[in-house]
């Protein structure tokens, strides 16, 4: 060997081993590493390696982390209501002059339903978004770009077409190209996306409607059954104008009434007039032949001050549409066909209506006079919110006709600012959240009680969401979470070893196991993750399971 | 001087070494009879200290070090037993440590420390007895120590563990003419460049805590790799 050789040889192996480590092993972990919740797993999100850690528990205590690849830059993320898919929205690599680096992308995670084996699809597409819709029925997800509340929303390019929307169809193979739709745009940009139930008497068919409603005061009416027609049908778009003055509107919030006795499906729109918009999807008088085979007729109607929650209900007089006027203290009940309105003075000044008839049954509440007697077919809702110190049930059935004997109120002292619903069988009850955060109420819609739990901190409160029996309460940051048993109101205190970020009972994932029971995840932000799994049934904090370091794996 | 320019230069070094080897019995100025030789290297005890660097390519050093390299102190004993005309064979025992630590993700920290004891089994090529080549295979055990810090756990994570080793190399060593006459001690100069290979483990790490999280898993550690060592030795 000459000494050329050798010194070549040994200056190659020299070189060869000099190499640094991968970047992976310096990529951030954020601080806010995000998690959300499914049925069977807690996904964490790891944007600086790109990838979704997905936690499941198949028995015990014991933790399996499956790490999928989800795009780069993380603009959205959003589970399906029926919590078996978690949608993640990337922005992508900034694009190079060679074409280089990844483009933005959807990626969809599932499990098999059989293993629960994660996996995963993407779908390309050429612009960054923001924003995504997801259709609860489980065929659609759009994207688009809005300003949100998304922990991860902003601006994702130096351009945007704020009226794009991306129909990704979730029945087709990854790598399937989404479908562009372009809203008529009257100068503003989407603010928030509805998917309606089918409307079974819609003219034209059965169909299901996306309904977007923009801030340059209009509103978009887009029909699902073509927007994969090779040239889908134009939106209806409804403008909103106010009959006082011109000032510009801004959508609030939509009402869906998917029929009633006229047959046709009626919509209404409160925003940020006095006015209530509503509008019935009758047959159109267009001859087009690629014309919407429904129309809106439009009404506007005054409900004595700014809304802050609308409803369609059934009363005692049919249906009508309740608007929530927390200035005047009252609620107007509009006739979506005369147009007539029934004022009831409410004995608060509350913000929000939900309607709990399928809690207590239709003309639920008590018979022994107040909010009770209703007749059959008609609603019970549910009034909070607003600066009213407490609820109130009010009773449909006699609203109209008997409108100062409707509502009963229930003191709580203090503003309820959220209500969580509570999952069969125990779906009579509603938890209450009080504006302290160390006191909330647990409602009973039969016996019109709420009885109080109080917290030494501000407690974030999940409810099971299996059978409703139990809510777990945690302050974040700390170390102190409970179970407390929603019916007996008996209570098991628990510790971790980490402060806890976040929460969440989930199904045990054991394959050809249908009820493998189920378990109780904490999540700590600190460090690279930690996790502690509790049996949610029997929970014990001596059998609790830690898992730490778990970002650390997986390289 | 960074560990490539050491490396590129030592090898450059024991190779010319050994590539003249062949040469230099001949041309040397202070050749000497095969008795004088043989009674030299017979009596050979020999100490040595030095520095050893290390290229481990494998994934799983990436947890505790940003470059592909480890640095060891070497210190090793021998004596030589067996002289065959120009050539010797002289046993050992040797001890290796060195320590690697890193910052991960930004968050977590790391370390890896690992003693290597071995028996160096090296047989010798005379040139003269200021300067010989040298084979060296060195068998032997090794203690790798691991550990990770993660604000995720209140106690460290850890891992020790003793398993087997084996290096093989090939080096020069020179004699420098700085003695005085009959010193009853010689100092010696010496460069090998070899690959050292310690058997792979599982790094399930486990929380030193009364009730231990589960276990880390960083994968696999393979400490195995090219290296090149260079040392200050003393024979009497």
């Amino acid at each position: 060997m000459s000494y050329r050789t050798s010194s070549t040889l040994a200056f190659a192996i020299g070189l060869a081993a000099c190499a640094g480590r991968p970047s992976s092993w310096d990529a951030p972990i954020s601080s806010q590493g995000q998690s959300y919740s499914l049925s069977h797993a807690v996904v964490v999100i790891d944007d600086g390696l790109h990838r979704a850690a997905v936690l499941t528990v198949a028995s015990g205590q014991s933790l399996t982390t499956n790490f999928l690849p989800v795009g780069h830059g993380v603009t959205n993320v959003t589970s399906s209501s029926d919590g078996e898919r978690l949608f993640v929205l990337s922005e992508g690599d900034a694009q190079t002059s060679s074409g280089t680096g990844q483009p933005p992308m959807l990626t969809v995670i599932s499990f098999d339903p059989q293993t629960f084996q994660p996996s995963e699809v993407t779908y390309p597409f050429s612009s960054p978004l923001n924003s995504l819709a997801i259709d609860p029925s489980g065929q659609w997800a759009v994207a688009y770009a809005a300003s949100s509340s998304n922990t991860y929303a902003r601006q994702t390019s130096f351009i945007e077409d704020p009226n794009e929307l991306l129909f990704f169809d979730l029945s087709r193979p990854s790598g399937s190209a989404p479908l562009p739709f372009e809203l008529r745009s009257y100068g503003g940009s989407p603010a928030r996306l509805t998917f309606t139930p089918e409307l079974p008497s819609l003219p034209g068919g059965p169909s299901r409607l996306l309904v977007v409603e923009a801030t340059s005061s209009d509103v978009h009416l887009i029909d699902l059954a073509h927007v994969a027609d090779p040239k889908p049908r134009a939106e209806v778009v409804i403008p909103l104008t106010s009959a006082q003055n011109s000032a510009t509107i801004t959508p609030q919030g939509l009402a869906i009434a998917p029929a009633d006795s006229t047959g046709y499906p009626k919509m209404a729109l409160r925003t940020t007039d006095r006015n209530v918009f509503s509008w019935q999807l009758g047959p159109t008088s267009s001859t087009a032949t690629d014309a919407n085979p429904f129309e809106p007729s439009i009404n506007e109607t005054d409900v004595g001050g700014v809304p802050s929650d609308i409803a369609f209900v059934q009363t005692d007089a049919g249906m009508r549409l309740a608007a929530i006027v927390p200035g005047t203290s009252s609620a107007a009940l509009v006739d979506p066909n005369t147009m007539l309105t029934t004022f009831v003075a409410l004995p608060a000044s509350f913000s929000h209506i939900s309607l709990v008839t399928g809690s207590v049954g239709a003309g639920g509440g008590s018979s022994d006079g107040g909010a009770g007697g209703t007749a059959a077919g008609s609603d019970v809702a549910l009034l909070w919110g607003s600066n009213a110190s407490g609820v109130a049930l009010w009773s449909l059935g006699v609203s109209v006709d008997r409108s100062y004997d409707s509502t009963v109120f229930i003191n709580v002292g203090s503003n309820v600012t959220a209500v969580e619903d509570v999952p069969a069988p125990n779906q009579t009850l509603k938890l209450l959240e009080i504006s302290s955060g160390t006191e909330f109420f647990v409602l009973d819609l039969l016996r019109q009680t709420a009885a109080p739990l109080n917290a030494s901190s501000s407690a974030t409160l999940s409810i099971s969401p299996d059978d409703g029996d139990r809510v777990w309460a945690f302050a974040a940051g700390q170390t102190s979470l409970a179970s407390i048993d929603l019916l007996t109101r008996q209570f098991t205190p628990l510790v971790t070893v980490l402060p806890v970020s976040a929460a969440y009972e989930i199904a045990r994932a054991q394959p050809s196991t249908q009820n493998a029971g189920r378990a109780l995840l904490t999540v700590s932000n600190s460090g690279a993750l930690g996790v502690t799994v509790f049996d949610a049934v029997h929970p014990a904090s001596s059998a609790a399971q830690r898992y730490a370091g778990l970002f650390m794996e997986g390289q | 001087m960074n560990p490539r320019s050491i490396f590129f230069g030592l090898a450059t070094v024991a190779l010319a070494g050994f590539t003249s080897t062949a040469y230099a019995d001949d041309s040397s100025p202070a050749s000497a009879s095969a008795g004088e030789l043989a009674q030299s290297r017979t009596a050979m005890w020999r100490v040595e200290v030095g520095y050893r660097g290390s290229f481990v390519t494998h994934p799983g050093y990436n947890a505790f070090s940003t470059q592909d390299y480890f640095s060891q102190m070497s210190v090793l004993a021998s004596r030589t037993i067996f002289v065959w005309g120009r050539y010797s064979f002289a046993p050992g025992i040797a001890w290796d440590y060195g320590s690697a630590g890193a910052t991960d993700r930004g968050t977590d920290t790391s370390s890896l420390s690992v003693h290597r004891l071995s028996i160096p089994l090296e047989g010798r090529a005379h040139l003269s007895d200021w300067a010989y080549g040298f084979l060296r295979v060195a068998p032997g055990v090794a203690l790798e120590q691991a550990e990770l810090d993660d604000a995720s756990a209140p106690g460290a994570f850890t891992k020790a563990r003793w398993l087997f080793s084996s290096d093989v190399s090939a080096g020069f060593a020179v004699r420098p003419h700085l003695e005085r006459p009959n010193a009853p001690m010689h100092p010696w100069l010496q460069a090998d460049i070899g690959y050292g290979w310690i058997a792979a483990q599982r790094l399930n790490l486990a929380e030193d805590a009364p009730t231990p999280a589960a276990m880390v898993d960083l994968g696999t550690l393979a400490m195995q790799g090219a290296f090149f060592r260079v040392a200050v030795a003393a024979s009497m």
